[in-house]
Order: structure tokens, then C-alpha cells, then sequence
């Protein structure tokens, strides 16, 4: 396990630049997540890391170490990938312990390790069995078993959850966080999947068109998004954009593109060109108040509805929990909204 | 459709298999136990004068390594190929592989009387290596063993390559980038992934250039002249110049059983590198 820095880490295919100059820190066993849209870069990023690709500029160290110039086998990194790539030939065991053999690692101590490795993961009765006679969450667990038994400086998962349905995916969620609080290693793992991103992760970097678009805790990037993007990419959010005309008692007046609107918000100064982000579920029916509209559209999804407000200038989407007592919302129902002023998150300038 | 129906189906090809390939070998195992003074009876003397004659045997023995001997040249050829071909050439892949099937569209004869034109004293070669230096006076190549290996291993290796390629292709690219990452280099990540791996498609390679090559006669005959005779072309000689159809018969099965003999071996091999 080690700190792993990238520094000024820039690749190009032809003229197109899919990595762009990212500054990058993960601390020693952190677990960092790398999130965004297909094409953002992040698979290059961490295929970089891990040796698989040769960075155009910039620099790679693992505790301090550079790296760029180490050939992939000599990286010491332990890779997860999406299809798992399990050796199809050999057994669960002998895949775990191929690691091992490449580096000399005594037969009787391959064995101990190989059988702690497959314990940690709860493969040990698998040993013998061939990768196809696997599915894919024990898969899973052989591929991460084999990465980890190398005790590697730094573990990649390249989107390694995504192949697996819904439900064992998030088991597999728990139990990888699990399995890697025990070993402390620093770890990148790639994901398009929010929600598991913000399960995972200690640290959370949003890459969008080969930039950063923010790197934070998930609290950081999800109630407090730098950009447009990170709010829009990670959960659903209200977007109020425009110049400010006034500001007063914690209700700031934008002049958007579509009108004017007064919304509960901090620190805006007059002329300013802003951006507020509201997130649905701060947002709350009021008996009167606050911003007056006409519900348009209902989605109910159990324990929470989706209303769409028409508030005249703006649309607002609002998550409503559907408590006992709480009265269902209906289309056509004027309605009147607020929410804490504190929770609009401020962007200068917009994007 | 039910079973009936469905196998009903399969009843015209399987009398063309009977009327054409079935059939006429039977007629060729009933001659093979025949005697050659026209009476009607039942006789082993045809396989008993192979098996009892040293030459017979010798050009068996010469007809299997010969066989070995283009099979471990195609799989030399092939592999590097079939391996660049899937791996590393992106959209020249198409072309390469028009070039190497190009051979199976070329009739048999057409492409041995290319090799005897390029390969004969005072020819093609002959003449390239003469005028770099390589070689002073007559090649000589035409009518020897080498000649032979040559035509055979251009008309077989293309069944390798394709099959090589198939088994290379459906490699998941992502194990070879495990194996590095695992701390393998590229040597073991080769013989420890790759080619365990592409082992099916190799076995399937070697049987289909190892068994039509014991049968071959055209190549043999044409380009090894007196120096190429096999079994193939001891058979052909038995039925177009001699005569002797019942000896003939009693080769060509025991050259059929060493076909299914050497094909039950490479498909057993096979089973122990089944993925």
C-alpha cells in the first residue's frame, strides 16, 4: 500500500486529448473513486496508473517514487477488470497463485497465502474449480483475491461491479468495502455508477471531458458540487441561473433566461452572474410562502413521489417522502415551496 | 416440427453421403480382399504384401514424417502470423487474411505448376539467387524431399492460421494485461496464458494439416518426382498405371486407418487443454 500521486498527467490519441492535465492525490489506503460518463477519461487515467498506457506528459509516484518509466510487471499493482479475465485454463487456485509464482514466492508459502487470500473473500471451497464453473459475483471474488494476494502498493478496479445484476452488486459494494478496510490498500476504482461510487469511496473524483471536474468526500461533492456537471452527473438538482437583481432577508431575485424567479439563497451580491443548485429532497410543501406553483407531473416511487412544480418562470422538481400523514401530492395541486436558504449551493458565474 | 419431421429433413443428404461416399468404399473394402486373378473370394494377401514388404513400410515411415514435417514448419509459419493478425493489425487484417486464404481459391494444379515453374533449374528462384549472389550454378531444389515440403506446407497452412486466428481472436485481451500486471513477463505471460489458451485452435491446426497431408499426391508427384513417392502416390500408381485396384484398396484403408488413428490422437491430446 502506498500515497500515489498524479502529477500534470496528460494523453492524446491523435489530436484528441482524453486525459488533460490532472493533478491527483490519493493517501495510503484510501479508497478513490473515479466517476464520470463513458469517454471522460477515466479508464485511460487509471490504464495509466496501472502501466497499460504511456502518459503523454506528467508523472506517476507511488510514495514518492516515479513510476513512468517501470514496465506494467514491475509496478507491483493489483487489477480487477470488468470482465474479470480470469485465466480460463487454470483453477481458482492456480490462478490466485500465478501472482505469487512470478515472484518466486516459496510453494509451501503460496499455498498459506493463496488459502487466505480465497478465505478473504469466501472462495476457499472453490479452490479446485475451473473459472467457468463460477458466476460471476464468485468471479468477482477470485479476480479480487488474485489481485490482492500480490499485496499490491495499489489495487485498480476498472468498473468491476458493472457485469453483476442489481442486487449482487450491491452486496458485492458492501463486501468490497468490507474486504478492503481489512487489507488498507490504496485503491482507484472506476465507475459510471453514482450511487456506487458514493457507497465505496473515502474520496470521490468527478472526470468529465479529461478534466477534474471535482475530487471531495461524497458528503463534499454531493451537497456542496463545484460545477454544473457534478451536480447534474451525481443525483438530480434544480439549476438557477442567471443575474442577480436583488438580494434581500435571504431571498435572492435571478433574472434567468425565462424570467424572473425568487428563491431562499446566501450571499449573492447584485449584477452578479450565478449559479444556485437545489437538490430535490431539501426542498418542502409549505401552507404558504415561499414560491407559489402548480404541480405538473407526479412520479411515485414508494417511499418518495417526484413532483415537477411550475413556478411560472422554472420548472422545480421537488422529492417529496411519503410519510403517514403526509398528504399526497396530486397533479394540478398550487402549491406553495421553500427550503432553507443555506441549501442553495452557489456556483460564481455559472459554469 | 417434431422429431420425425425434423429428421426427415436430413434423409437427402444422408442418402448423398450413402450413394457417394459410403457406398464406393464399401466397393473399395470389398476389393481390398480380393485376389488379383479375378476369382471371387475372400483373401488378406493384399495387406499382407504391404505389410510384408520393407519398402511399403519405409514409405509409410517416409509419408508420417514428411506429414510432421510440413505440420511443424505450418505451425512455425502460422503461428507469428495468425498471432499478428489478431492482436496487433487492426483494419489491414481483412487484407492479410484475403492473402493467405487466396492459396484455397487456386486450383490444386494451377498452383503446383506455379511452385515446378518457380522452383525448376533455369527458373524463378534459380535466377533471383543467382543474380544476388546467393548462389552460383544450378538450384537443383526441384524433384527432392524439399520441393515436396514446400508445395505441401503453401497448400496446408492456411487451414492453421485460420484456426490459430479464430482461437486468438476470442481472447479476451484483458488476460494477457492480467498477467502482466500480475508480475509476468512477456515470455511466461506467452507460454503460461497465450498459448495454453490458443492451444485448441493449434490441435485443431495440426489436424487439419497433418491428416490431408498423409494422403497428398499431387505435390509429391509433381514437385518431388521419383524422390516424392508416399503412400498417396504409391496408391495412385496402383489404380492408374498398374492396375492393381485390390492392393490399391488395401493401401488407401490402410492409410484411412492411419488417419483415424492420428486423429483420435491429436483429438485426445486436445481434451487435456479443453477450457
Amino acid at each position: 500500500m502506498s500515497e500515489v500521486i498524479l502529477k500534470n498527467l496528460t494523453k492524446k490519441y491523435g489530436t484528441n486529448t482524453v486525459v488533460d492535465n490532472i493533478n491527483l492525490k490519493a493517501e495510503n489506503g484510501k479508497l478513490v473513486s473515479i466517476l464520470g460518463p463513458s469517454g471522460c477519461g477515466k479508464t485511460t487515467t487509471l490504464r495509466m496508473i496501472a502501466g497499460f498506457e504511456k502518459p503523454d506528459s506528467g508523472e506517476i509516484f507511488f510514495d514518492g517514487r516515479t513510476v513512468g518509466t517501470l514496465p506494467i510487471n514491475k509496478r507491483n499493482i493489483g487489477m480487477v477488470f470488468q470482465s474479470y479475465a480470469l485465466f480460463p485454463h487454470m483453477t481458482v487456485e492456480q490462478n490466485v497463485s500465478y501472482g505469487l509464482e512470478q515472484r518466486k514466492v516459496a510453494p509451501e508459502q503460496i499455498k498459506i497465502w493463496v488459502n487466505e487470500a480465497l478465505s478473504l473473500v469466501h472462495m476457499e471451497e472453490y479452490a479446485k474449480r475451473k473459472p467457468k464453473q463460477l458466476s460471476g459475483g464468485q468471479q468477482q471474488r477470485v479476480a479480487l483475491a488474485r489481485a490482492l494476494v500480490i499485496n499490491p502498493d495499489v489495487l485498480l478496479l476498472d468498473e468491476c461491479l458493472s457485469a453483476l445484476d442489481k442486487k449482487l452488486r450491491v452486496e458485492m459494494q458492501v463486501e468490497l468495502r468490507k474486504i478492503l478496510e481489512n487489507t488498507g490498500v490504496t485503491t482507484f476504482f472506476v465507475t459510471h455508477d453514482q450511487e456506487e461510487a458514493m457507497t465505496l469511496s473515502d474520496i470521490i473524483v468527478v472526470m468529465n471531458n479529461g478534466k477534474i471536474e471535482q475530487c471531495g468526500t461524497p458528503f463534499d461533492i454531493y451537497e456542496r458540487p463545484a460545477t454544473r456537471f457534478t451536480a447534474g452527473f451525481l443525483g438530480k438538482a434544480n439549476f438557477f441561473e442567471g443575474k442577480v437583481i436583488s438580494s434581500e432577508n435571504n431571498l435572492v431575485t435571478i433574472n434567468t433566461k425565462t424570467g424572473n424567479i425568487t428563491i431562499p439563497a446566501l450571499n449573492a451580491k447584485i449584477d452578479e452572474n450565478i449559479l444556485y443548485i437545489v437538490r430535490p429532497e431539501k426542498i418542502r410543501f409549505v401552507s404558504e410562502g415561499g414560491i407559489k406553483g402548480k404541480i405538473e407531473h407526479v412520479t411515485y416511487s414508494g417511499n418518495i413521489s417526484l413532483c415537477s412544480v411550475n413556478c411560472g418562470s422554472q420548472t422545480i422538481i421537488c422529492e417529496i417522502q411519503n410519510t403517514i400523514s403526509g398528504e399526497r401530492a396530486k397533479k394540478g395541486d398550487n402549491v406553495f415551496i421553500d427550503w432553507d436558504c443555506s441549501e442553495s449551493v452557489k456556483i460564481l458565474g455559472g459554469d | 416440427m417434431n422429431t420425425d419431421k425434423r429428421q426427415a429433413i436430413t434423409f437427402p443428404a444422408i442418402i448423398t453421403l450413402f450413394v457417394f461416399a459410403v457406398f464406393p468404399l464399401l466397393i473399395m473394402l470389398f476389393n481390398s480382399f480380393q485376389n488379383d486373378d479375378g476369382t471371387v473370394g475372400f483373401t488378406i494377401s493384399n495387406y499382407l504384401k504391404f505389410f510384408s514388404k520393407t519398402t511399403y513400410l519405409k514409405l509409410t515411415g517416409r509419408t508420417i514424417f514428411n506429414s510432421l514435417i510440413v505440420t511443424i514448419i505450418s505451425l512455425i509459419i502460422s503461428y507469428p502470423l495468425a498471432y499478428i493478425m489478431a492482436k496487433k493489425l487492426k483494419g489491414l487484417k481483412n487484407i492479410v487474411m484475403v492473402l493467405i486464404i487466396i492459396p484455397f481459391f487456386t486450383n490444386q494444379l494451377v498452383r503446383v505448376y506455379s511452385w515446378l515453374i518457380f522452383l525448376q533449374d533455369g527458373g524463378i528462384l534459380e535466377s533471383i539467387l543467382n543474380s544476388t549472389g546467393i548462389l552460383n550454378g544450378p538450384i537443383g531444389i526441384l524433384y527432392t524431399k524439399t520441393a515436396v515440403i514446400i508445395g505441401l506446407v503453401h497448400a496446408f497452412f492456411p487451414y492453421m492460421v485460420i484456426t490459430i486466428y479464430m482461437a486468438l481472436e476470442r481472447m479476451d485481451n484483458s488476460l494477457i494485461e492480467v498477467s502482466a500486471s500480475l508480475g509476468a513477463s512477456a515470455f511466461t505471460t506467452f507460454t503460461k496464458v497465450i498459448f495454453p489458451i490458443s492451444m485448441p485452435g493449434v490441435i485443431s491446426g495440426i489436424m487439419l494439416v497433418f491428416v490431408p497431408c498423409l494422403g497428398s499426391f499431387v505435390e509429391p508427384r509433381i514437385l518431388g518426382g521419383v524422390n516424392g513417392t508416399v503412400i498417396g502416390t504409391v496408391i495412385e500408381d496402383q489404380f492408374f498405371e498398374i492396375y492393381g485396384w485390390n492392393f490399391g484398396a488395401a493401401i488407401a484403408f490402410i492409410l484411412l486407418a492411419m488417419v483415424l488413428i492420428s486423429m483420435a490422437a491429436i483429438s485426445k491430446l486436445g481434451k487435456r487443454y479443453d477450457i
